[in-house]
Formats: C-alpha cells, structure tokens, sequence
C-alpha cells in the first residue's frame, strides 16, 4: 500500500513534467468524489486499504468506464501480474 | 537288660557259694584247695562279687579281698567286728538290713537285699547282698554266709536309662514328635504318634490302608509311592505330607524313615514323626511375604542389602540388588568388592570418601552415583544405608535404587528448559525475520517517496523559468521522507541487541506502545486491521526491561493480528491503574476468540493452535510479565474476538 507521501511524490512528478493529476487514497474515495474530468491513465497499487486493487479494476470494468490502468506494487509478484493482465490491465 | 544282668549275677553268686562252702567246709586237698581260691578270687573280681562270713557267737566278721574292695577298704586277714560292719552300711538303710538278717535267723527266709553302704571316702555305693544261715546239729544257728555284689553301676546305668527314656517321650510331647519302627517283630508307635494322628493307642498302629486313608488326598497318591519304595526298595524317605486327622483337622507332617540294616541284613524301618504345620504355616507365610516383597522391590527398583562394609561381608543381598548392578540373582557366592568396583570412575573418589566417611563416623549415609553393569551400560543410583548404632563398625542395612529413570527425567527436563529457551530466542529471530520483509517496506516506502520527490523537485528547477516554490515543497518532502526511514530504523537498533541481562530502567509505556503501532502497522493494514491505542496520559513511568516489553507488545499484538487475519478488524490497547496500583495493559481483537476449552493453557509452552506456531509466544510472554512481578490473562469478548490483559507493577515516582 502506498503511503500519503508516496501518493504525494508521484503526483507532484507527474505535474512536474506538466499534466494534470489528482490522488485518492482509496479506489472508494476515486468512485465517490466529484472530478474535474475523465482521467486519461490511472495509476494504481495492486494493495490498496479497503477495496483491493483488483476489485476496483473489476468495479471500474462494470460500472463502463474504460481507463488505461499503470499497476503498482512494493511487492510485485508474478501470479498477481498474470491475473491483472487478464483483467486487461495494461 | 536288667533282667540279663541279674541273671548273670544270681549264677555267680551260686558259684561263690559253692566254692566258700568248699573252701570253708576244708575238706579238699591245699593244691586243689589253692587253685579253686585263686579263681574264686579272680571271679570275685571280675564280676565285683564278695562273699562274708558272719560269726553269729562271736559276731565277727570275715571279708574276702573283693568285700573289702567293694567297701573301700584295703584287703585284710582278720575278721572285723559286726559293730564295724554296721557302721559302713548307709544310715538310712542300715536298720532294714539287719532286719533282714534277724528276722533269718529267727527262722525266716534268706536275707535278700539291695542297700547302701558309705566308704571311707564319703562316697555312696550299692550293693545286692544274699545271705545264707548254716546251723548245727542241734539246729542251732551258728553262721551266716553271704555275697555282697556292687550293683552300683548297674543302678546308675538304669536309672540313665529311665531318665532317658522319660526325657525322650518329654521330648516327643514338646516337639510333637513321634517314633515308629517297622520291622519283623512288627509295627511299633510312640504315644506321642498317636496323638498326632488323632488316633487311639488302644487299637494299634494303622496298616498302610488305615494309614493313606488319613493321608490329605492331594498328597495321598504321592505318599503311597514313597511307602511303596519302602517296602520294596528298602528306600528312606524325609518329605512333608498333609494329614486330615479323624477330628478334621489338617496338619503338616513331617516324617524321616531310615532303613536298618545289621550287617547287610536289612532289618526294617526306624523313623520319626513331627508335627510341622505352625513351622509349614509360617514358611508359607514367610514366602508370600518374600515373593510381595521382591515384587515390590522389583517394581520400584529397589535392592536392599544388609553387609558389613569394612569386612565386606554381605549378610543379605535381595534379588532386585542384583539386577540393579545386572547380575543374575541365583550367582549368589559375589565377593564384595565386585560390588564396588562398578562404581563410575569420575564417581568413585567422591563416593570413597563420603562412603568412607560416613562410616568411620558410623552415621546413616544417602549417596548417589553411576556405575557399570557388566553390559557397559551406565545406571544411576541412590543407596541409603542405616547404621545400627549397637551393631559393629561398617554393619549398614538399607536400599540401593534404581534412579536412572528418574535422573534421565531430569537431564530431559533441563534439555527442554535449555530448547525452550533457545526456542524463545529462535522465535524472537523469526519474528524479526517476518517483521524484515514488513520494515523493509516501511523503509522502501520514504526512501521511494523521496527519489520520486528527488526526480520532481529537479524537473521543477528545470522548467524555465524554474518553478522554485513547486521544488522547495517537493525538497521538504524529502527530508520529511529522509527522517521517517530514519526513525524507523531507530526504533529497529533495540531489536537487533544479541540476548542481553535483563535491564531494567526507566521506561515509558506509551511510547513502547506507540512504536510497536508504528512497526506493526503494515502488519495490520495488510489484513485490513484498524490499531487504536487509548493512552492514558497520566500512565506512570515503569522500571522494565524495554526489550522484553517491546516483545510482549509485539506477540501479544501479533497474535490479535493473526486472530482477524482472514476477517479484518480492530485491534485495541488500553492502558489503566488498577486499584493495587499496577499498570493493567489490554489488548482485544474482535478475531476468532479464545478456545472453548481451558484458555489457561494457551499460555503453556508449545500449545498452538496456528498451522506455523511454535507455541511459544504466549510462554514467552507470560514469563517476561511474571519477571516484571505481572500477571497476563485472557477474556473472551462479549462480540466478538479475546483481550489479553497483562499487568506491570508501577514503580515510585522516579526522578531523572
């Protein structure tokens, strides 16, 4: 799981080279809260505290919304890869 | 026997009588005459008869040699007075003697007697004395004629007899003993016999029929064998048999039959009878009581000895004390000295001297030590003697045991005290090991936060113109990143002490809990647990060791995480006084709960019930808070999951 200052760093990277980037803690609080507009790329931790990375690709899925998606992890490993892929994470 | 005797007697006495007659009567020629006296003589001798003659005018006396012999006197020529005469017989029977002898003269029959007569010396003989009256013509008598004979021994030899014979049957009575013979003359029983048997004397000794009959029918069959043998094999026998006695009563018999045989002849039977059931009872009894007693020794290992330590003799040595040293029981004759050479060499010296010592202080001694037994194998063990005080130096009765199960029980028990705490520190270097992987994410964390921090902060500075509030901002991030990972690793160095004395200092709780809350946080996360400590702010400073209390925070906080680990939850410490003043620390989970069962148990060593435990957390635990004079115990919820409380005592106000 990625800790605030994580999430902050790599908001403030993306910024740096000049696009626009916002940060939500949990995939609920990304489902929840009112945003500027359709992101073009999520960039996601396969660990996340509530609703578990995978779960909220297969919410995302569901609920229409088709967002390239950059996994995440401190702890990659190869079977969780595989599974994301076939989710179509890219 | 007496009758033979007399028998003997009487003819010598007529012998006698003829030959005085002749020899009194001078009507022989002196050659004659001087042979017949030299053999009378010689026949007086020998057969300790004299002859007498009274002189009834002149009431003189004549003794022949043998009479002054039978008197204890030295043979002399000259009659002697009658007065004399009557002086030597025994005072108590002198009066019936002459009595005898008046009563002859005035015409009764020949005097006959058997009185005493006192020699010189004092001493007491007796003697049969036959008298015969010669008278006149006229009819007058004028002499008396007599033998003296010393029966002396005779007596004595019958009166031994006598007493023999009554101290024998005595002796048959008191020992219930009876005497039989078996032979031609027939079938002879003492009294005593009959009484054993319960039988009547009146109607004789039994035949063999009348005998087996009376024999206990388990015994009966083996009885008329050996009376077989006897009569055809001329066997003796000695054996113990069971007799039912016609008033019912069953005796233990004990009966010797020895075959007679006068120069190759065999003659028939002598044999003795006795009664041997108290004898038979109480050996009975003796044995069961020796077989419980080696059974209990046997059972207990237990060997007791009863020996003389400096002679080394060895009064009594039990079975089991054989086995003990692995010697066979039935090789009974074992010096000694093999005894005490299967001592362990490394325990001799110790041994000899206590052993020694206790000795020459004649004290009870209580010694432990090894020895060999013949197989090589080492046995432990424990010999208590007791010294008789009354008894001679180096006299010790006691038990030698067998304690090398006992001794093995210990060695496995302190092998177990030294795996369980190799195990504690094992499990404290796995716990680490597990914790590794979770600190090492704690620390990748800041350090990835700060190189992404890095690379923006250097992107801001080379935007154009350079966006220096965006690059101081991301600049702070990363010395706040840089010091998190610190800290960390900080609280980490304690963990990483080698075992070290417990060290007790001055520690503030809230903080051991605040940094377990931060190490075990990804722990919690990672299983969807929500950590809430409610810290008291008045919670006093205790005197701890703080690397024990950090263990005790971190197995008892693990194991709330491993309780909700497939459900996720809360886990909750508390701190509060309790009314004896001591530091009560909660900790709860709402997981799977404490086992139905006894939960005092999951505080024992190796008790677990995870897949991967070692069963060793909660012991750890429990003795780290009893080192710190606390207690540690386990509720259920009333929802859900179990606390686990534990108690520190507060220390006085320290002052830095």
């Amino acid at each position: 799981m990625m800790t605030a200052a994580c999430r902050q760093a790599i908001q403030d990277l993306v910024e740096s080279v000049g696009l626009r980037a916002e940060s939500f803690a949990t995939g609920e609080e990304f489902l929840s809260r009112k945003r500027a507009g359709d992101p073009s790329c999520l960039v996601l931790d396969v660990r996340l505290p509530q609703m578990s990375g995978l779960d909220f690709q297969h919410r995302l899925a569901e609920t229409g919304v088709q967002i390239p998606i950059i996994f995440i992890t401190a702890r990659g490993d190869i079977p969780l890869s595989l599974k994301s892929l076939k989710v179509r994470a890219v | 026997m007496r009758g033979v005797i007399v028998g003997t007697g009487k003819r010598l006495t007529e012998v006698v009588h003829r030959i005085a007659t002749l020899l009194t009567s001078g009507s022989r020629k002196s050659r004659e005459l001087q042979e017949s006296k030299a053999r009378l003589e010689e026949a007086q001798r020998v057969a300790h008869v004299g002859y007498w003659v009274w002189n009834l005018d002149t009431d003189r006396v004549t003794w022949s040699d043998e009479t002054y012999r039978i008197f204890g006197l030295a043979p002399q020529e000259s009659p002697i007075d009658l007065a004399t005469v009557r002086e030597m017989i025994h005072p108590e029977d002198r009066e019936s003697v002459f009595r005898t002898a008046e009563e002859a003269i005035r015409g009764g029959a020949h005097p006959d007697s058997e009185h005493r007569l006192v020699r010189p010396n004092g001493e007491v003989r007796i003697v049969h004395s036959l008298g015969d009256l010669k008278r006149d013509a006229s009819g007058r008598p004028y002499q008396m004629f007599g033998t003296v004979q010393d029966i002396t021994d005779r007596e004595r030899a019958e009166e031994a007899l006598q007493r023999t014979q009554s101290y024998l049957s005595e002796g048959q009575r008191l020992a219930h003993m009876g005497s039989w013979a078996f032979n031609a003359a027939g079938h002879y029983w003492s009294d005593e016999l009959y009484k054993l048997y319960g039988l009547d004397p009146k109607n004789g000794a039994p035949t063999v029929e009348q005998y087996l009959a009376l024999v206990h029918p388990q015994d009966r069959a083996s009885m008329a064998e050996t009376i077989k043998l006897m009569q055809e094999e001329h066997r003796g026998f000695d054996q113990i048999e069971r007799i039912v006695r016609p008033d019912g009563r069953l005796r233990y018999i004990r009966s010797v039959a020895v075959p007679v045989v006068e120069q190759g002849v065999f003659k028939g039977f002598v044999g003795t009878t006795m009664d041997v059931t108290d004898q038979e009872l109480l050996t009975q009894e003796l044995r069961r009581e020796q077989a419980y007693l080696a059974e209990a020794q046997s059972l207990t290992h237990a060997g007791s000895f009863a020996c003389n330590f400096v002679t080394g003799k060895i009064f009594h040595l039990s079975d089991e004390a054989f086995r003990i040293y692995g010697l066979d029981p039935s090789s009974r004759d074992i010096p000694f000295e093999r005894f005490y050479k299967a001592t362990h060499p490394e325990d001799e010296p110790a041994l000899r001297e206590k052993f020694y010592g206790a000795i020459q202080a004649r004290m009870d001694y209580d010694l432990e030590y090894r020895i060999y037994r013949p197989d090589g194998t080492i046995r432990f063990l424990r010999s208590v003697g007791h010294h008789n005080p009354a008894g001679e130096i180096g006299e010790y009765v006691g038990i030698t045991m067998d304690i090398t199960e006992r001794k093995r029980a210990e060695e496995e028990r302190e092998r177990l005290r030294q795996l369980e705490a190799d195990l504690a520190h094992i499990n404290r270097v796995n716990m680490m090991g597990e914790l590794a992987a979770a600190l090492a994410h704690e620390i990748k964390q800041p350090i990835a936060a700060s190189i992404t921090s890095a690379n923006a902060c250097l992107r801001w500075l080379a935007r154009d113109p350079p966006d220096l509030e965006r690059a101081r901002a991301a600049a702070t991030r990363i010395e706040q990143d840089g010091n998190r990972a610190a800290d960390v690793i900080n609280r980490l160095r304690s963990f990483y002490k080698k075992e070290t004395p417990p060290e007790r200092e001055t520690v503030d709780v809230k903080d051991v809990i605040r940094e377990m809350t931060v190490l075990l946080r990804t722990e919690a996360i990672r299983y969807s647990i929500a950590v809430h400590a409610e810290l008291d702010a008045d919670v006093p400073n205790i005197l701890a060791d703080r690397v024990q209390l950090q263990q005790v925070f971190m197995n008892l906080m693990l194991n709330a995480i491993e309780a909700m680990k497939d459900t996720g939850g809360e886990l909750r410490i508390r701190t509060q006084l309790n009314p004896e003043s001591q530091l009560m620390i909660s900790i709860s989970d709402t997981g799977v709960g404490l086992p139905a069962d006894n939960t005092e148990r999951i505080f024992d060593a190796f008790h677990t019930t995870k897949p991967q435990g070692t069963g060793m957390g909660l012991a750890i635990t429990r003795s780290i808070v009893e080192s710190h004079g606390g207690r540690v115990w386990a509720t259920a919820n009333q929802e859900s999951g179990a606390t686990f409380h534990f108690t520190l005592a507060v220390e006085a106000e320290v002052h830095a």
